[in-house]
């Protein structure tokens, strides 16, 4: 389940954000995940709410922004998108796609007080 | 009202939006980039051997290391989730050999195998394998600044395994069908297995396997060392 180990670095990031912003709280977050992404949105608000639990974090608002995989066909030479590694392109049938977006997630914003 | 979240706090506005766009792997990812300026620089090349559990990978890697440790120095980062049972077989082969137990972690992460790199006192140009945990899914994510990717799929998981876990085969340089002394005994579609794993990645190379036999080994020990003398070979 790496879903944790994301949860723990996104809990690193937002603690080393606060110090140097000086925030004490966050509200929510919202965090792009992209259709490429070998990572659960349930397992991954699963492990929020396990972690985030007295931390700077806790009761913040975990929002999920999904993210399109785009990838490129060579032969078709343009950009495609697709919904899962191993897919054809959804236009010429052929395999060996190259992913361009879509398999990472990003912490887009927060809302902290 | 806020126009930025519509929370309808605009004149007492007691918080802040702040953008971030950092990847969660970026921890992750900084560390990978250290590990792949540290192998560059000691000329080492480094194989990430990733597969379900069981497959075959520390058999496979005793063979190949007694055949590769006549041409260059072998080493090995051995992740188990407990025990260093595997540690103790392949160190036997007399490569450099540490083990990382990762408890509750489902994966060998960059930082670990940083450590483990350095505390294994690598030789310049040497092969390093740093075998993975048994999992199809988590491993896949994590780059550990290896050059090459490796996954193994034993003929007794199945020929479909490339359709159910893409990612990993998505990703991989290399595919090793392995125990195929047992084909007779189990229905596993060689033909399709390769089609599905080219599916996933149409550049793998794939090597059929067998450490009973002995076969394919040397074809595997080839691809190796043709990659190894591009690595060892890149400043001369």
């Amino acid at each position: 389940m790496h879903e944790m180990s994301l949860i723990s670095s996104l809990l690193d990031m937002v603690e080393k954000e606060a110090k140097k912003k000086g925030f004490k709280k966050v509200k929510a977050v919202w965090l792009k995940a992209g259709s490429l992404a070998a990572v659960e949105p349930e397992a991954l608000s699963f492990c929020f709410d396990a972690l985030s639990a007295g931390t700077i974090l806790e009761g913040a608002k975990l929002e999920l922004i999904p993210e399109a995989g785009v990838a490129f066909c060579k032969k078709c030479n343009k950009e495609v998108s697709i919904l899962r590694y191993g897919e054809p392109c959804p236009e010429c049938k052929s395999y060996g796609l190259k992913i361009i977006s879509g398999s990472s997630v990003f912490i887009d914003k927060m809302e902290v007080e | 009202m806020c126009e930025s979240c519509g929370c309808g706090e605009h004149d007492s506005h007691h918080h802040d939006h702040i953008k971030m766009g950092e990847s969660l792997m970026a921890y992750n990812d900084r560390f990978a980039e250290e590990n792949r300026q540290f192998f560059r620089d000691k000329k080492i090349i480094a194989f990430n051997l990733l597969s379900s559990p069981g497959s075959g990978k520390t058999s496979f890697l005793i063979k190949i290391i007694k055949e590769l440790k006549k041409r260059c120095p072998v080493a090995v980062i051995e992740g188990d989730q407990e025990t260093d049972l595997d540690a103790v077989k392949i160190k036997k082969t007399g490569a450099k050999t540490v083990q990382v137990n990762t408890g509750k972690a489902c994966h060998l992460d960059a930082h670990i195998v940083g450590h483990k790199a350095r505390e294994l006192e690598l030789y310049d140009e040497s092969v390093l394998f740093i075998e993975n945990v048994g999992n199809l899914v988590c491993p896949a994510d994590f780059d550990l600044g290896e050059n090459l990717k490796v996954v193994f799929l034993s003929v007794t998981e199945g020929d479909e395994k490339p359709l159910k876990y893409p990612f990993i085969f998505a990703r991989a340089d290399a595919v090793i069908i392995s125990k195929i002394d047992l084909l007779p005994y189990v229905d596993f579609d060689m033909a399709k297995a390769k089609k599905y794993a080219k599916q996933a990645n149409p550049y793998t190379q794939i090597f059929e396997v067998s450490v009973k036999t002995g076969e394919g080994l040397k074809e595997f020990k080839d691809w190796v060392m043709e990659k190894y003398e591009h690595v060892s070979c890149r400043a001369c």
